[in-house]
């Protein structure tokens, strides 16, 4: 190379810069001073460029590079200059000799270059990007060693006439060279670096300029009118399967935040989506990074020229390996959710996110924590404040509009399909009850109280409870916090039910009254009301009962009672049929209220009301047979004179007596140990495991289950159970036997009592004493039919009263007895309750037992 | 320099320049001359247009990539 | 409507132990001496309305009749702290002051005298009754006034209250000791006579068994008439409490008794109790289990009637009925265990004519006395060796009339005058009727008894057993 040349190159490189900074400068009136330090720099770093160690990329083929800006030009559809275009280079070419332009294809190349270079800086795409590491303050930062490499492996190029400017020896040859190459490249084969722009071109879901959406094969595709090796195809079609995941996923998220009605997708949909679209948000992050670097150029540690981009496609699918396992997890969940809502969903997302994979664990999890956001804030508002922030019925739990007495049972339900795995059934029972408890306590109780124990569970809690702070994963923290909810507003619950609402004082008064345990007052009120429950049911009046109820409260101890209690207990008349009588229809009634009502509902009422007429009937009976009793009581048999009758009357009559007196006693013994079993083993002992189930019950749920224990087991060993039905039948057939030997036993009673008058009155000339003339003057004022018959007549009759008597105590004595074997042979077949207590009072000293084998 | 020679030149000089124009390189005329004259020494047209592109620009050093553009 | 029970105290013996019955009420209601609610009083559950009523002036009066014949027992009451609990007008001393001097014959002869005066008090009391249940007579058999005027009372009553339940508790003569009361065995069976036809139940206090029980159960060397009183009073407020206290059942007087007397004749009722104290007696605290109470109350020897049977007798004795009143707190399931182990161990015959078993009453305990015992109970039985008492009473008086002793000190009054001593006779003939009626209640035949042979019915084996074995009749 000449000296010449040198300067010249020298010379009108400087007269370049100046005149292209002069241009840059446009708004400036005086050209640059030629001394300037940004000229001078400017100077030194085309310099820099220009000592490149640069080979030209392309062939020196003046007509190819002519033939492809025509064919651009002709692209772009500027046809007509393309076609001038074409016109002046033939032009241009066809100059020779001297004068003409030697380097035609460098000039011509030169043109292209520049004119591309233009149309990118207009496209506004920073062309600078190209050029990143060649920032204007690098002069002279290179590390030494590698820029001696990198001139020896430049040696090569020189020789195709390039000038060394320079012994600048950054790589800038390098740069421009792959500039080069790229250019051309695009013309006939997609470069790897652009397929890597389009890969991630695509991964953001838009089509690139070799890779499009594919609606038929449902997926990414590089175009098939490009020629790329099958396996680069294949790397692509791997790649893009992120692109085809990431539309998605995409699709889903803009489907339900614009697409839908919210109604449709709820606060958890929306969460979720929410959840997605930071994890895009990332991932677009990491897109854009990647797209830097695709621009950017690897730096070299060896000196092969063909080393590339940084970004190969090799290197895009390590990068992708871990976005493509989320994405694949978003675009699965998607599928799966598409049709869920609420719980239902987080619970689908919940049986994902059981992987093995740390990874998939960790993302999994994070996104869940989103998901389960608003699902256990919709928790913890329940548990603390019996709230169901549930606009989109997205929860577990489901409301019902129901009167105060169903609230409790019906008001608030689990709903299996919101209930998300990772929630267990119990855990799921346990916010229920706990918001329902709130509930009852603020619509049933009347109750502001909860608040404050919601307030104390929430202090207990910690920060959980603050809105939001439970997520996924913290399980224990929602359990414990619903546990401490729990706690503390059933134990505040049971407090409101046992103090304020008197739980156990109901129950006790519901004993006393409806399971007749206040004895006295049971008494009374048989005795006043006994009268008129005679009359056929219709003609009475229950006005008159609910008087004599009245009555019978404050003639017995009941009168003690509290005010608020008595006034629930009522008369109640069932419906009657023809032929009834009051005994039929009467009952008594507790009006539990709210919210005692969730206890005592309409239906365990009616099983009150059931045991109430039995035990009724049961006192009915021994009302009836202590009745017999005292119109024979000791002193009004004991005290008459049967030593004056005359055999004929005496033996029957004594007969009689003992026959009606040792039935009396049998049916008595009957009766009253009935009435032991029922108060020891049955009322007493359920009353007692009652109170101890009461002792421990730590909700309105064991509450209940208590009450309910309590109750079946009165029934089921009152013989009031289904299973028990025959024997039931029996024991009131008995009671009826006893009911009509009572009218025997009465009518017996009478006719002794007229016959002793009519003794006495014969009797009374022999012997006169004032007493007995005295009860002589009382009897004989009362019409009897037998006075004014003779002693002989009076003998006659007297006989055939008692042996009518006799026959008929005969008749209800075997009726009696078949009756009662009967009911005591069918006791020990009742194996679903054991009535063995019942037997052993029966028959206590083997009376029956050793009757029975005779019979 | 003889007549026909400067004449050569002169036109070989204005097309290059209408050809520069219809790409619209942006070229003034004088410019374009300095540029093919390098050509003719030899130089790397891809150096020489990375000259032109990088001196008409003048931009400072590189600002850090508009992550917007990456939001389709 | 308190079922309201009237209580009669005739006589000395019935006055006093009528007192200490009233005491332990007011001590158990916590009402004052002087008929005062204590402020303490406020627990409630209680009925006092049965034996109590209140004064216009919040007073509770005693629904009682003191009567006697002679002033030093109802002075002494008069005098006492308890001087203002009684209505006055309820109180009825013979003008004279002079007693029955022991004569049964007197005492009713006297009570057929102020019939009137005193009927007008019963009358005054039952008016203002809502439903008087009946009377209550406390009485002793053997002396003048409340054996005499006692039995003249129960046939009024009897007569006049025809419906209405007669209850008595009523003391039998301590027999193992020479009596200053000659002639008590008259007195005794005389006031049988009139307990078997006119009263409707009759609690035997036998002094007998109560000063064995002083001695040997309470280790008193010589327990005085308080202290076998206060083992009275105890027994007759235990009797009570079904009634004052009331629960699921025995809540009145006659569906308790109805029980006890299936057969009326047969109403004449043991008492037992356990565990037992007198005032102030330190006593050996035992465990009271409601099986441990339930078994003692069927040993003898807290039985408070003396058992003059032989063995071979007693061997056949058999209980008619029995009710146990436990008081305290009691676990209802222990009460089924406790049957179960009596029965296991046969300790109690029941009569074999007809179904039995013990019956058992929860009651209350006064929240106002305090006792050493969780529980303790009484026992109510109606039991076939009572006949043996009264064999024995009968024996005495076959001793008595033989001599012909004493008898003119009744021939002074109307109803032996001229020498009819038909009075005696029939009486015999009744209390042997009843022995009778006891011992066919032992055979599981009684059904049939007295229906094979006419002749037999009333007169019977009465005078087989009336002769009673000389070596018991000590």
């Amino acid at each position: 190379m000449e000296e010449e040349d040198q300067q010249k190159v020298a010379d009108l490189v400087k007269e370049l810069v100046i005149r292209l900074v002069a241009q840059n400068s446009t708004s400036e009136s005086h050209p640059p001073n030629p001394n300037s330090p940004h000229l001078q720099t400017s100077l030194r770093y085309a310099i820099r460029l220009l000592s490149s160690r640069l080979t030209p990329s392309v062939a020196p083929d003046a007509a190819a590079i002519a033939e492809s800006t025509k064919r651009r030009l002709a692209t772009q559809g500027k046809s007509s200059q393309a076609l001038t275009f074409a016109d002046l280079y033939t032009k241009f070419a066809s100059k020779t000799g001297p004068g003409s332009v030697n380097n035609k294809w460098a000039v011509i190349y030169l043109l292209k270059i520049i004119s591309e270079d233009r149309k990118s800086v207009n496209s506004q795409l920073d062309s600078s990007v190209l050029l990143p590491n060649l920032g204007l303050n690098d002069a002279g930062s290179g590390d030494e060693s590698r820029v001696l490499g990198g001139r020896g492996s430049g040696e090569k190029g020189w020789s195709n006439g390039v000038l060394l400017v320079s012994k600048d020896p950054e790589n800038l040859r390098e740069i421009a060279f792959r500039e080069f190459v790229n250019l051309v490249k695009e013309e006939n084969e997609v470069s790897e670096e652009a397929l890597v722009r389009d890969v991630l071109y695509a991964c953001q879901g838009i089509d690139g300029k070799y890779v499009k959406f594919d609606s038929n094969a449902d997926g990414y595709v590089l175009s098939d009118l490009i020629k790329v090796p099958r396996a680069t195809r294949i790397m692509v079609r791997k790649l893009c399967e992120l692109g085809w995941l990431f539309r998605k996923v995409k699709g889903y998220i803009s489907e339900s935040m614009d697409g839908f009605p919210s109604e449709d997708v709820g606060t958890i949909g929306q969460a979720f989506c929410a959840a997605l679209q930071d994890e895009l948000s990332d991932y677009y992050k990491l897109l854009a990074v990647l797209e830097a670097q695709a621009m950017n150029p690897i730096p070299l540690v060896s000196e092969t020229v063909s080393s590339g981009n940084y970004l190969s496609m090799r290197r895009l699918s390590v990068w992708f390996a871990e976005p493509m396992v989320k994405m694949r997890l978003m675009a699965v969940l998607v599928d799966k959710c598409r049709v869920l809502r609420g719980g239902a969903m987080a619970g689908a997302i919940h049986m994902h996110a059981q992987h093995g994979n740390p990874l998939v664990h960790e993302f999994m999890g994070r996104l869940l924590r989103r998901v389960c956001s608003p699902l256990f804030e919709m928790v913890r508002s329940w548990v603390l404040e019996g709230e169901l922030e549930d606009v989109f019925a997205e929860f577990f739990i489901v409301g019902q509009p129901v009167k105060a007495e169903s609230l409790w049972r019906e008001g608030y339900m689990l709903h299996a399909g919101m209930l998300p795995s990772f929630i267990s059934q119990s855990l799921a029972q346990r916010i229920l009850r706990t918001g329902k408890s709130i509930n009852f306590l603020r619509v049933c109780c009347d109750d502001r109280g909860w608040a404050d124990a919601a307030l104390e569970a929430a202090a207990a809690a910690g920060t959980t409870t603050r809105r939001w702070g439970l997520g996924y994963g913290e399980t224990d923290a929602l359990e414990s916090l619903v546990d401490g909810a729990a706690k503390r507003v059933d134990k505040h619950l049971l407090d409101v039910i046992y103090n304020h609402y008197k739980f156990k004082e109901h129950c006790l008064a519901i004993k006393r009254y409806l399971l007749l345990g206040q004895g006295d007052f049971v008494q009374y009120l048989m005795d006043i009301v006994g009268p008129e429950l005679s009359e056929p049911a219709n003609t009475i009046s229950s006005f008159q009962l609910a008087g004599l109820l009245e009555t019978a409260i404050r003639s017995s101890n009941a009168q003690y009672d509290d005010r608020d209690i008595l006034d629930r207990l009522k008369v109640k008349m069932m419906p009657h049929e023809t032929g009834d009588r009051g005994w039929d229809v009467f009952s008594l009634e507790y009006d539990a209220r709210v919210p005692l009502d969730t206890v005592f509902t309409e239906s365990v009422m009616t099983k009150y009301l059931r045991i109430f007429n039995f035990l009724w009937k049961l006192r009915r009976v021994e009302h009836a047979l202590i009745g017999a009793w005292k119109t024979m009581k000791p002193n009004c048999i004991t005290a008459r004179s049967f030593m004056k009758l005359q055999n004929a009357v005496k033996l029957p009559l004594l007969s009689t007596l003992r026959r009606c007196q040792v039935l009396w006693d049998e049916m008595n013994h009957f009766v009253s140990n009935l009435q032991y079993y029922i108060m020891f083993e049955v009322l007493e002992v359920s009353w007692s495991d009652f109170l101890n189930e009461m002792e421990v019950a730590k909700d309105l749920d064991d509450l209940l289950a208590a009450h309910e224990k309590y109750l079946h087991s009165i029934v089921e060993k009152s013989l009031l159970g289904e299973r028990s039905q025959t024997l039931y039948s029996s024991l009131f057939a008995l009671f009826d036997l006893i009911l009509k030997f009572r009218s025997h036993a009465d009518r017996l009673s009478e006719g002794i009592n007229e016959l002793q008058a009519r003794t006495m009155e014969s009797s009374a000339p022999s012997r006169v004493k004032s007493k007995t003339k005295k009860r002589l003057n009382d009897r004989s004022s009362e019409p009897g039919s037998w006075i004014s018959d003779g002693r002989k007549a009076l003998t006659q009759r007297a006989g055939e009263f008692l042996r009518n008597m006799g026959q008929d105590l005969d008749a209800v004595a075997k009726e009696y007895s078949s009756l009662l074997e009967d009911f005591i042979s069918k006791l020990p077949m009742q194996q679903h309750v054991d009535l063995k207590f019942l037997l052993f009072r029966l028959d206590f000293t083997e009376f029956y037992s050793q009757l029975r084998p005779s019979t | 320099m003889d007549a026909d020679a400067a004449k050569t030149a002169r036109e070989s000089l204005d097309l290059a320049f209408q050809m520069s124009n219809i790409l619209d390189t942006g070229l003034d005329r004088h410019t374009l001359s300095i540029l093919i004259a390098l050509c003719d020494l030899g130089l790397n047209p891809e150096a020489l247009a990375a000259v032109v592109k990088e001196l008409r620009n003048d931009l400072g050093p590189l600002t850090p990539q508009d992550s917007a553009r990456h939001v389709p | 409507m308190p079922r309201e029970i009237i209580t009669l105290q005739v006589g000395q013996c019935g006055n006093q132990i009528g007192m200490e019955f009233w005491k332990q009420l007011c001590l158990e209601h916590g009402i004052s001496k002087e008929g005062i609610l204590e402020d303490f009083a406020t627990q409630g559950g209680d009925r006092k309305d049965v034996f109590f009523y209140q004064a216009d002036d919040q007073h509770y009066i005693p629904r009682a009749l003191l009567i006697d014949l002679e002033p030093r027992v109802i002075n002494g009451i008069q005098n006492s702290d308890y001087r203002n609990l009684y209505n006055h007008e309820n109180i009825y001393v013979a003008d004279h002051g002079g007693g029955a001097g022991n004569n049964w014959a007197s005492g009713y002869d006297q009570g057929k005298g102020v019939e009137e005066a005193i009927m007008d008090m019963i009358d005054r009391e039952a008016d203002g009754s809502d439903s008087l249940e009946g009377f209550v007579l406390c009485h002793s058999i053997a002396g003048g006034t409340g054996s005499g005027m006692g039995s003249y009372l129960l046939e009024t009553l009897n007569d006049r209250y025809s419906k209405k339940l007669v209850q008595t508790y009523s003391v039998f003569p301590n027999q193992m000791e020479t009596s200053d009361v000659v002639v008590q065995p008259y007195n005794s069976l005389l006031t049988l006579k009139r307990l078997t036809l006119n009263a409707d139940c009759v609690v035997v206090l036998d002094n007998t068994a109560l000063n064995r029980i002083a001695v040997e159960r309470l280790h008193l060397t010589n327990p005085t008439f308080a202290q076998t009183n206060s083992l009275v009073s105890t027994v007759m407020s235990a009797s009570t409490t079904t009634l004052r206290y009331p629960g699921y059942m025995n809540n009145d007087l006659v569906g308790l008794l109805a029980s006890l007397i299936p057969t009326p004749r047969c109403h004449f009722l043991m008492t037992g109790y356990t565990p037992l104290t007198v005032e102030r007696q330190a006593n050996v605290i035992r465990k009271t289990t409601v099986l441990d109470v339930m078994r003692r109350l069927l040993q003898t020897k807290n039985i408070m009637v003396s058992s003059y049977a032989r063995t071979k007798e007693a061997s056949q004795a058999k209980y008619i009925s029995i009710l146990n009143i436990i008081q305290g707190e009691v676990d209802p399931t222990q009460v089924h265990e406790s049957l179960q182990r009596i029965r296991e161990r046969k300790l109690v015959n029941f009569i074999e004519w007809g179904p039995a078993s013990i019956q058992v009453a929860l009651s209350r305990k006064s929240p106002y006395v305090q006792t050493a015992h969780r529980v303790s109970g009484l026992m109510l039985a109606s039991h076939t060796s009572i006949r043996h008492l009264f064999s024995k009473c009968l024996s005495q008086y076959s001793l008595l009339r033989k001599k012909q002793a004493f008898l003119d000190n009744y021939r002074k009054f109307p109803m032996f005058a001229e020498n009819d001593l038909s009075e005696f006779d029939e009486s015999r003939e009744i209390l042997e009727s009843l022995v009778d009626e006891y011992k066919a209640c032992e055979s599981p035949d009684y059904i049939k008894w007295g229906m094979e042979d006419p002749d037999h019915v009333l007169t019977g084996e009465g005078s087989a057993a009336g002769t009673v074995d000389p070596k018991l009749a000590v």
